[in-house]
């Protein structure tokens, strides 16, 4: 099944430049519906408005970590069984570990290259076409 | 009674030297907080933070418009293609801004032990009339937390490839 280019897909990272360099790769492989937050407080804000159909999480974050972002969406109903990649420069073992115990359906390290992106979006939701 | 006071001289000498090591540990320690700054060094390394950022923002902007003229009307096909490699190239490097300031910001922190580190041992003596004395606040005693997690990029030939991460993470 092909994957839908229409889906809501949420960016969560601290960085404004990794905001946009992802916001970029995923309109170049043509995403239509790209929401981004700075920050994991600006992401629940943004989840009471927008049902999304991906989550794309940075991990070291202030306040909010990315896990801990993770967990709460887990949590949720409405979102506890939305995919969730983490896009993260974190590559330790227990990074890993702890990823996948709270939920996360992928994860990428940074850097990555739009070939992995597009793969690990391809491995979740189906193929490209 | 001779040996009581053999080891008391002995005691009084080794205490005398520990002194006189630990002022001269003091004095050293005082330099390096006059010479070494610390509070500048952050400064520089911030304004490397922002000024990254804005240049990694600036060529994202561009990379885009040049994709956008790459769809524009009149671009021969093998030149889109050719064009779109090159933009994603662009995106694919801009990465370097993100994980450049994670390390600098570790950096920074490392900085800031450092420099607690000197107060607290140019402050072990120090004399109320003292005018190189720093407050050690309670929050500075205090051990901040660190999570486990969170630390940063590694050092690149330690790091796990992707298909490393891959294998473990579907193996769990």
């Amino acid at each position: 099944m092909p994957i839908d280019k229409n889906m809501n897909i949420l960016v969560v990272d601290d960085s404004k430049s990794m905001l946009s360099l992802t916001s970029s790769l995923l309109r170049q492989m043509g995403f239509n519906n790209i929401e981004t937050a700075i920050s994991g407080a600006q992401a629940l804000e943004k989840m009471k408005t927008c049902k999304f159909n991906l989550f794309l999480l940075d991990w070291n974050m202030d306040v909010m970590t990315g896990l801990e972002l993770l967990k709460i969406i887990r949590e949720k109903p409405v979102t506890a069984t939305i995919p969730v990649i983490m896009v993260t420069a974190e590559s330790k073992i227990e990074n890993i570990v702890a990823a996948k115990k709270a939920g996360a359906t992928n994860y990428i390290v940074k850097p990555f290259t739009t070939l992995i992106l597009k793969e690990k979006l391809a491995a979740v939701f189906g193929d490209f076409q | 009674m001779g040996d009581i006071i053999n080891s008391t001289s002995e005691l009084y000498g080794a205490i005398e030297k520990l002194y006189k090591h630990f002022h001269l540990l003091r004095a050293e320690a005082e330099a390096a907080v006059k010479k070494f700054q610390v509070p500048e060094a952050s400064s520089h390394l911030t304004e490397v933070l922002q000024a990254s950022q804005n240049a990694a923002l600036n060529i994202l902007d561009a990379a885009t418009a040049i994709g956008y003229i790459a769809e524009s009307e009149g671009i021969v096909e093998p030149v889109k293609q050719k064009l779109e490699e090159q933009v994603q190239k662009i995106y694919e490097a801009s990465i370097y801004d993100d994980l450049n300031g994670q390390r600098i910001r570790k950096v920074l922190g490392e900085l800031e032990i450092i420099e607690k580190s000197l107060r607290n041992l140019f402050n072990l003596s120090c004399e109320q009339s003292d005018p190189y004395s720093f407050e050690i606040s309670k929050q500075e005693e205090v051990q901040e937390y660190k999570d486990p997690l969170l630390n940063g990029p590694q050092i690149s030939s330690e790091a796990p490839s992707q298909q490393e991460i891959d294998d473990l993470f579907k193996n769990m």
